[in-house]
């Protein structure tokens, strides 16, 4: 299945960019998150346990991201894993543009469900990854967002995560996006 | 037993509910699943998940540690503790590539659901957990999925060993050397120039086949001194027991293969030699312990009972007077990975390939096949085996002809059809007796075509759209040993051990397992009606290979052709001794033939006041046997063996009609109607049964069932809500007559019927659409058709 | 295939017995079993893996139609008994047409219009039906209290509603309103299959036989159990004929998304949608006035 859109993120593109790097905001923002641990400098697994409706699943996905022009574009390819429940690939591509103070974020996903829940999920899957995606990114750019009355005060303007260095001192990481779109695919793969 | 015997006294003939039906309908069946045998370990397949990958680490680890579990098995355990399944018993006689493999598999999977590891427990629940927590690490490779592509260069290889993945190809006209062939093309290639018409068609059939209502099943036992026992839903007990004694290295006299006495269908998909038999049977020696595997929907969905699926190019010359001239074919069969014992997927396109001319004279013909791998499940044996896409393809290519040159389709058939018996088609195939034009015929009385065409006028009058069309098909009445040889390196001829106890009850023992053909109380019917008594007091026994004559199973219609013929010779065979010796005991000279076999008596015809008990002389013979005729010794029980000198056919014609709304596409089948030539008929019953299933498989095949797999080689139709299956409402009641001719090469001058008669069903169904819808000129050349097809189709032609 | 290990199994004999064990569980963890036909499947599959079952079948005041206080259906009513309730009428009767015609006679035996709504599956009849007859599904919770749902509130999407984790449903409730008629219908390859497509519709007719009022749905496409607000909008006014039909369906027809599967593609959904609105629109107008 694929899936394009753009969301418009209210920050401006050095923050998105620098959100993306951020695993701990991509942790509150994926529903179910449960960890992200990086591998290498470009690999990293995450844990993810999550329902619809009378379906639950837990899986491990895996992402790789590649092709980095920082600020602006990157592609990621992953795998979650579902064990006896099927699995699903998600390959993607993400671009920020400006828009003002804003950031025009499109992302282009193509995914393929594999297994058990390709067969029996079919249809469901679908329509769940875009509500997913929907609400990953409603929950992303609810917490780096800039307020309603911006301020100069640059101690009271801003939410904590901003701040917070990328995880073990692995450099610019982009695993953000390429983990919660390749997580969110396979997670509603498994619904 | 309330049904008598007919008129003249005979049992044949005659209407006799099923003797299997009281135990089957009660729940009294035994079935494979119903054996339970003491420390029964039950078993479960890990399969994979992708179409085409390396098998990088099988991890059975934390399934060993799973409650209830024994033992895990994994592809390495299977390859080097057995031979692979490549052995010559499981081998076709036929040229082709056939890569090695085992039980699981190893270095690679090749299709979704390839099984990768085994996984016995305690319980069946138990099992099913642990093979959840079986890890494998796959690295994934290109899938190979289309047959066409799949010839290309640079495609991917399914089997590595393997060149590329033209499996199999052969051309079936002109001869058998290349200068013959090449010949031969030029001719008809000459013929075609010349022709005053010329259709052309690529018929697509899809993936469909069978879903017999049990799934297979293996219970595997070994012991010391016994060896290997196998419960095993086969068609196939004789030869399955020589393929367990190859692959596992037992000597042969330590296997035993026995067929349950109640398999629920099995329509082919029973006769192959499985892979997973082979893991189970390991299995259950390795441990020591009776080991089971009932396989779930699931799986066989995903695994078997797939078929059909071909491309055919089919071009047909004829003259402007509807004279069938030439036909010209090139076939592609799409076999998945081509790795299933026995039939290799391409036996079915080869025989299909074979049966393209159908009933028809021809001046020529030029057909060739390619049979081709891919990722996907292998095919495996449906009803109309292999034929049902040829037959697709000549069936509309004919009518094809007829819409060109203005003839009407059932004109043009009855000019082409074979006038006289014995005949010879251009790919060789032998059709030895019977008679087409006197099946036609009745056909064409039940249908009244001029009052149909007349009805079809008015009906469109008022905007309503009638359509009629034909088909029919030269079937296999059983396989000859000259046919069965050279493909399959096995024997055609029919056994049967018959016995007559001292209480005069007869029983019978074949090696060919059915599957719920009725075989039971068809032969109980002839055996009654050789002897005289009834068909209550006759026991049938089969597929039990320590107990069984050799049989190479129940396949293309053996039963009415070549067991039924054996039953009755062993059962002449006995006659003539108890004759005999009767004839000796009342102190005449008489042969056979001057004793009536009637009403539980043999009765002297010349003089009835002699005659003895049917039960008594049994007795005689049997327990008593002193003061026989010189010659003779005592006892009662015999085998027998049965071959036609040459192959064997019989033949059918459908004809229905359906009716079309424009608006929807939707279309319904208002009458079915048959014409058939089964020779004698022994329970018209059951072969009206078997007439009306193989119509309703056919309309169901062609348009609601198919086996769908993604561009990732993912089988996305493994249960019934995606795999469609016709129900009751959605079939036209099947209206079936006969017109017989009985045979002249067997002794109750009976045809094997059944096997392959859904072929015509999807030539004749789409032939009445496109007839239906002629004011539109409509053409179906793919199958399966769909009512969201048909609209696309009137659209395109601008009528809605 | 064999379900993962059930704990426990349940079959109470009051609400509040069925509602108190639920609460005794995680979200998840213990889930209501109505007839079965969807989460036994589930279970199979393990697609779903509860600790526990509770089974409702034994529940008296989860049973029954009653028109006593307005028209009051049962969670667990069976298909069955809707099929045969020939007290669903004029404004209802769309339950008869969906019960009828839902998978096959073994099924109908035993499933529930409770399990299917609350199961909410993508092509589901009954969901759309209940959906487009505006009823009202009544929930209690472990703590004794109630609330009511209306359909549009309740059906989220494919396998969710707005029925909490531990919450039962209890009963459906529909309006009977006079100088009404609704109808389904459903087109699937085979024979009461799952709908490819379905349409519903319900309608009040005003002194002139127009259309005064009017709720359709759609059964079979992606976004599961919806309104059709386009076709309700161009159907008021209407008197049923043809013409006016066409017109509403071809609205309905510019406002879904249909999408291509194996069973049709996109535009024979939508011709679909256009002849089954005709007919479900004949037989709701018929109904409407009392002719059916």
């Amino acid at each position: 299945m694929e899936l394009k859109d753009q969301i418009r993120i209210n920050a401006p593109r050095e923050r998105v960019f620098a959100a993306l790097n951020d695993p701990a905001i991509l942790k509150q923002a994926i529903p179910g998150c449960e960890s992200l641990e990086a591998t290498s400098p470009t690999d990293f697994t995450a844990v993810v346990a999550a329902r619809i409706g009378p379906l639950a699943a837990r899986f491990t996905g895996s992402v790789s991201l590649a092709d980095i022009e920082a600020p602006v574009r990157y592609t990621l390819s992953g795998e979650g894993k579902g064990g006896p429940a099927g699995f699903a690939k998600v390959k993607a591509s993400v671009e920020l543009e400006e828009d003002g103070a804003a950031t025009l974020l499109g992302y282009s996903v193509k995914a393929d469900i594999g297994g058990k829940l390709g067969q029996l999920g079919g249809s469901i899957v679908d329509r769940t990854a875009q509500k997913l995606a929907g609400e990953f990114f409603q929950q992303f750019d609810a917490l780096i967002a800039a307020p309603a009355e911006a301020t100069d005060d640059a101690g009271d303007s801003k939410p904590v995560v901003m701040a917070q260095p990328p995880a073990r001192g692995v450099g610019p990481v982009w695993w953000g996006v390429a983990a919660m779109i390749a997580l969110l695919l396979a997670w509603m793969a498994l619904k | 037993m309330s049904a008598k015997p007919d008129d003249r006294g005979s049992w044949m003939g005659t209407r006799l509910p099923r003797k299997e039906d009281l135990r089957l309908i009660t729940g009294q069946g035994k079935y494979v699943a119903d054996i339970v045998l003491p420390g029964m370990l039950h078993a479960v397949f890990v399969r994979s998940d992708y179409a085409h990958a390396r098998l990088v680490n099988v991890d059975v680890s934390a399934a060993l540690e799973a409650p209830g579990v024994v033992a895990v098995i994994t592809g390495e355990e299977m390859k080097s503790h057995c031979r692979s399944l490549r052995q010559p018993v499981l081998l076709p006689n036929l040229p082709a590539k056939y890569p090695t493999y085992y039980g699981l598999a190893v270095d690679k999977v090749k299709f979704h659901g390839d099984p990768v590891a085994m996984v016995i427990a305690r319980d069946k629940y138990q099992a099913v957990d642990a093979a959840e927590l079986v890890v494998v690490d796959y690295e994934e490779l290109p899938v190979v999925l289309d047959p066409e592509a799949a010839l290309d260069a640079d495609a991917p290889r399914v089997h590595d060993e393997e060149a590329d993945n033209l499996m199999f190809e052969m051309t079936f006209t002109g001869g058998g050397t290349d200068e013959e062939r090449a010949k031969n093309e030029a001719e008809v290639e000459k013929i075609f120039q010349s022709a005053d018409v010329v259709v052309k068609g690529r018929f697509r059939v899809h993936r469909t086949g069978t879903t017999p209502m049990e799934t297979r099943g293996v219970l595997a036992e070994w012991s010391a001194s016994d060896g290997l026992t196998v419960y095993n839903t086969t068609q196939r007990p004789h030869i399955d027991r020589l393929a367990f004694a190859d692959i596992l290295d037992i000597p042969a006299e330590k296997a035993r293969v026995i067929a349950p006495r109640d398999m629920g269908g099995g329509f082919g998909l029973k006769a192959p030699f499985y892979r997973e038999s082979v893991v189970v049977a390991y299995a259950c020696r390795k441990l020591g312990r009776p080991v089971r595997w009932i396989e779930s929907r699931y799986e066989s969905l995903m695994n078997i009972g797939q078929e059909r699926g071909q491309i055919n190019t089919l071009e047909v010359a004829a003259s402007k007077d509807g004279k069938l001239l030439a036909l010209r074919n090139r076939g592609i069969a799409d076999v998945g990975t081509g790795q299933i014992g026995v039939y290799w997927g391409f036996v079915m396109p080869f025989l299909g390939a074979v049966e393209m001319p159908n009933a028809y004279t021809w001046e020529a013909g030029d057909t060739n096949l390619k049979v081709i791998f891919t990722n996907k499940a292998c095919l495996t044996p449906s009803r109309a085996f292999g034929h049902f896409p040829t037959r697709f393809a000549m069936e509309r290519a004919v009518d094809m002809v007829a819409r060109k040159i203005g003839m009407e389709p059932s004109d043009l058939r009855r000019r082409n059809l074979v006038p006289r018996l014995p005949y010879t088609s251009v790919t060789g195939e032998y059709y030895d007796s019977g008679d087409f034009l006197k099946v036609w015929d009745n056909l064409m009385v039940q249908v009244d075509l001029p009052a149909f065409r007349k009805e079809q006028a008015e009906a469109r009058a008022q905007g309503r759209y009638l359509g009629i069309g034909f088909g029919c098909g030269v079937e296999l009445s059983g396989v000859a040993s000259e046919l069965m040889v050279p493909m399959e390196n096995q024997p055609g001829y029919g056994a049967a051990t018959v016995r007559i106890d001292p209480r005069g009850k007869v029983f019978i023992m074949g090696g060919d397992a059915p599957g719920g053909q009725g075989h039971e109380t068809t032969i109980s019917q002839i055996v009654a009606a050789t002897f005289g008594i009834s068909p209550e007091d006759t026991i049938i026994t089969t597929g039990d290979t320590g107990t069984t004559p050799f049989g190479s199973g129940t396949i293309g219609a053996r039963m009415g052709s070549y067991f039924a013929s054996a039953v009755r010779k062993a059962c002449d065979e006995l006659r003539e001794k108890i004759t005999h010796v009767l004839a000796h005991d009342l102190g005449i000279r008489a042969t056979m033939e001057e004793f009536a076999f009637t009403e539980g008596e043999v009765v002297y015809q010349r003089d009835p006041s002699k005659r003895k008990g049917f039960r008594e002389i049994a007795e005689r013979i049997v327990m008593f046997p002193i003061n026989l005729p010189e010659g003779e010794v005592g006892g009662l029980e015999t085998t027998a063996f049965f071959e036609a000198a040459k192959p064997m056919i019989c033949f059918n014609a459908d004809a229905c009609v359906v009716e079309v709304e424009l608006a929807t596409g939707q279309f319904k089948v208002l009458r079915w109607q048959t014409s058939e030539d089964v020779g004698n008929v022994i329970n018209p019953m059951i072969v009206d049964g078997q007439m009306q299933g193989a119509i309703i498989q056919g309309l169901s095949n062609a348009i609601f069932e198919e086996f769908i797999y993604n561009d990732q080689g993912q089988q996305m139709t493994a249960d019934f809500e995606h795999y469609k299956l016709a129900t009751a409402a959605d079939v036209p009641d099947v209206k079936v007559t006969y017109a017989s001719t009985p045979c002249p090469h067997t002794p109750l001058g009976t045809r094997g019927i059944g096997e392959g008669r859904p072929s015509a069903v999807p030539g004749a169904l789409c032939n009445a659409l496109v007839d239906a819808l002629a004011p539109f000129d409509i053409d179906i050349t793919e199958l399966p058709i769909r009512p969201s097809v048909l609209w696309q189709k009137l659209k395109a032609a601008g009528a809605v | 295939m064999y379900p993962a290990i059930i704990e426990d199994y349940q079959r109470p004999e009051s609400l509040q017995e069925a509602v108190a064990i639920l609460s005794g569980y995680e979200p998840g963890d213990a889930i209501f079993m109505a007839g079965g036909q969807s989460v036994m499947q589930a279970m199979k599959s393990r697609m779903v893996r509860p600790r526990c079952v509770v089974d409702l079948q034994s529940i008296a005041e989860l049973k029954g139609i009653s028109s006593a206080n307005g028209l009051h259906i049962g969670a667990m009513t069976r298909y069955v008994e809707i099929a045969g309730a020939v007290e669903l009428a004029g404004a209802n009767a769309a339950l008869r047409d969906a019960a009828q015609h839902v998978g096959d006679r073994q099924v109908r035996n035993r499933g529930t219009i409770g399990g299917s709504c609350c199961w909410n599956y993508v092509a589901s009849c009954m969901p759309a039906v209940t959906l487009g007859l505006g009823a009202i599904f009544h929930l209690l919770d472990p703590q004794g209290k109630t609330r009511a749902v209306q359909a549009d509130d309740f059906f989220l999407g494919p396998l969710e509603t707005a029925r909490g984790d531990h919450e039962l449903l209890t009963h459906l409730s529909f309006e009977t309103t006079p100088r009404s008629g609704s109808a389904y219908k459903k087109w699937g390859l085979v024979t009461d299959a799952l709908p490819v497509v379905g349409v519903c519709l319900k309608l009040s007719l005003d002194a002139a036989g127009r259309c005064s009022a009017v709720r359709m749905s759609l059964s079979g496409l992606p976004a599961g159990a919806q309104r059709a607000p386009a076709g309700e909008a161009a159907l008021m006014g209407s008197d049923g004929s043809r013409e006016s039909v066409a017109r509403a369906m071809e609205a309905v027809v510019d406002s879904v998304e249909c999408h291509s599967d194996k069973w049709a593609d996109a535009h024979y959904r939508q011709q679909l949608i256009r002849t089954l609105g005709q007919e479900v629109a004949a037989t709701a107008f018929a109904r409407a006035r009392g002719e059916q």
